[in-house]
């Protein structure tokens, strides 16, 4: 059985000079009966281990769909193909978004037209260390779980316990976290007064830290509004607009608080130059639904400020809904509070929605 | 062109390498490299497929929660799958080689083997991984590159001792310690305590790549009896 196979000698392992050329090509392995049937049986079996083991997995181990799972998968839908990247001719060397991250990571603030001017260093959050890096992406994924898919606040407060990064950091990253969740505690439960008076003192402390970022100074700002306190709110918002990285949506929270703040002031210049620049500042200003709860909600902290009024009417008068315009116009006249000029501008934007808009 | 080369270079490295230390008597093996090659590349697709409805359909999710069923998905998706489709397609192009009375000799068995792996890791960053940056290719090209590399050598060696022997065992046995290496290059984290520890998969890599350079240098380029075809047929009977 074994006579078709060439036992190997140790003078056939090297090649001595003036070996003849057809030596030099590989002996056929086996004999002409041999067919390869045992590699057959070598993939036929492990063919069907890898069936029966996906089989078992699926009938025993259903998918459970855990949310990350889900995000996983939907930002993995979201990219693009290997071959639509590399069909992507016409693509600029540098996309707009390396453009936003080359200036952040150069202590640089990003403009909308990704051309970046001078900003404070240290301001952006691209300039963390690795491990303080590694504790924030989980906080902000455990707080993504904790709102979208009602995980229990224990687990995710444990997991983000869990995480291994040590540092200067932590104090203010655990603090940060727990404040996050009472905001979101908050906003399901708003007319409780202690957690508001808890995100107070907690905002207030954590805009004390180092690590401290553009959204601690909105943070602060926003509980110091909702509490009473505009004057000093102002002051932290401020802040806030200068340090915010980037525009869109979220600075244009920002501003819209900021200019709340001043309404409740009285600081009537503020308020108008504001509700002039307010499109181009607040990226979502159609869709009022979405904001003016909160609008109403200071109305309520700050009964006597006509200047919320004006603003809650041209927002409205933005979006063509003139009745309310109207109305809240109407409202801010009546008020004390309200200068001359001020009035002024408001019966002329009340004229004009009479001549024009309601026949 | 870059991202290619980002996703291939130690692939091309490795090869580059193993053909210029090794064929001085003879042509490298160039076609059969080629044909192994692109085994490997469509092996990538059986794999990818394989590994999508693992993670898609069953709870070995490979970022599961629960370190069971993230070891069980490594095991499964990236152990058995990966290995096996990668050695099937090899052992495939082996069975059409005897079919077609082509000679083979360890080394061209080995080097075949190889460049399946080294094609099935470069493709397989292209397909999956080219969108994480050029740390993570660099990182793959360093470490996991050079891992399916000596997987590839685990089954050369296997297959060529098989088709000596013409027995399924030593494909079995090939298979089982490349299943193992590669689950234990993925779970290390889940196997090992946490911390200090990520000298690990470079570890692995660096001492697959010492194992299989000795093995390479010790193995010829030429056949074992130097003699071919028929005539050594006729002399084996």
């Amino acid at each position: 059985m074994t006579g078709m196979r060439m036992q190997p000698s140790d003078s056939d392992k090297v090649l001595p000079p003036g070996y003849p050329e057809a030596s030099l090509q590989a002996r056929p392995v086996g004999g002409s009966h041999l067919r390869g049937e045992y590699i057959l049986r070598f993939v036929l079996v492990c063919l069907s281990v890898l069936v029966v083991a996906a089989s078992l997995a699926y009938i025993k181990f259903p998918q459970k769909n855990p949310p990350m799972w889900e995000f996983l998968m939907n930002y993995h839908k979201q990219n693009k193909s290997f071959w639509e990247r590399l069909l992507e001719h016409a693509r600029p060397v540098a996309t707009q978004l390396d453009k936003w991250r080359q200036a952040a990571s150069s202590g640089h603030r990003v403009s909308s037209d990704a051309t970046a001017t001078p900003a404070r260093p240290g301001l952006s959050g691209l300039t963390m260390s690795k491990e303080h890096l590694a504790l924030r992406e989980t906080a902000l994924a455990q707080l993504v779980l904790y709102d979208r898919y009602k995980l229990p606040e224990e687990e995710v407060w444990a997991t983000v316990k869990k995480t291994r990064s040590v540092g200067p950091f932590r104090d203010y990253e655990e603090k940060r976290f727990l404040s996050e969740i009472a905001w979101m505690t908050y906003q399901d439960d708003k007319a409780n007064k202690e957690i508001l008076q808890h995100l107070r003192r907690t905002a207030t402390e954590l805009v004390q830290k180092p690590s401290a970022i553009f959204e601690d100074y909105l943070n602060v700002g926003i509980t110091h509004l909702l509490t009473g306190d505009a004057d000093v709110a102002i002051g932290y918002l401020q802040e806030a607009l200068e340090r915010w990285p980037a525009p869109g949506r979220a600075r244009g929270n920002v501003y819209l608080g900021l200019m709340i703040a001043h309404a409740t002031q009285g600081h009537r210049q503020h308020v108008f130059r504001m509700l002039a620049g307010f499109k181009a500042n607040y990226p979502d200003w159609l869709y009022v639904e979405t904001y003016i709860p909160d609008l109403t909600q200071l109305t309520e902290v700050y009964p006597d400020a006509a200047l919320l009024h004006v603003i809650h009417g041209r927002l409205r008068e933005f979006v063509y809904d003139y009745a309310s315009a109207q109305e809240s116009y109407r409202h801010a006249l009546n008020m004390a509070d309200l200068d001359i000029v001020g009035k002024t501008t408001v019966r002329n934007w009340v004229g004009t929605i009479e001549d024009v808009a309601l026949p | 062109m870059n991202l290619v080369l980002l996703c291939s270079w130690s692939a091309i490295l490795a090869f580059t390498v193993m053909i210029h230390t090794k064929y001085h008597w003879r042509q490298p093996p160039l076609a059969t490299c080629f044909t192994f090659a692109v085994a490997g590349i469509a092996s990538a697709f059986p794999a990818l497929i394989y590994n999508w409805f693992i993670a898609q359909e069953t709870a070995f999710w490979v970022f599961s929660h629960e370190p069971v069923m993230r070891f069980m998905g490594f095991f499964i998706s990236a152990g058995l799958g990966e290995e096996f489709w990668k050695m099937g397609f090899g052992c495939i192009v082996c069975f059409l080689w005897i079919h077609l009375r082509k000679p083979i000799s360890e080394s061209d068995v080995v080097i075949g083997f190889v460049s399946l792996g080294l094609a099935f890791a470069g493709y397989e960053n292209l397909l999956s991984y080219s969108d994480l940056g050029s740390g993570v290719l660099i990182y793959r090209g360093f470490i996991t590159i050079p891992i399916h590399g000596g997987m590839g050598m685990i089954h050369g060696k296997a297959a060529y001792t098989a088709l000596q022997q013409r027995s399924a065992i030593p494909l079995f046995t090939g298979y089982a310690k490349a299943v193992t290496i590669h689950t234990f290059c993925d779970t290390w984290n889940i196997v090992l305590p946490y911390g200090g520890m990520r000298i690990v998969p470079a570890a692995i890599a660096l001492l697959l790549v010492v194992w299989a350079a000795r093995q390479w240098r010790d193995m010829s380029e030429l056949p074992e009896s130097g003699v071919v075809g028929h005539e050594g047929q006729q002399r084996a009977n």
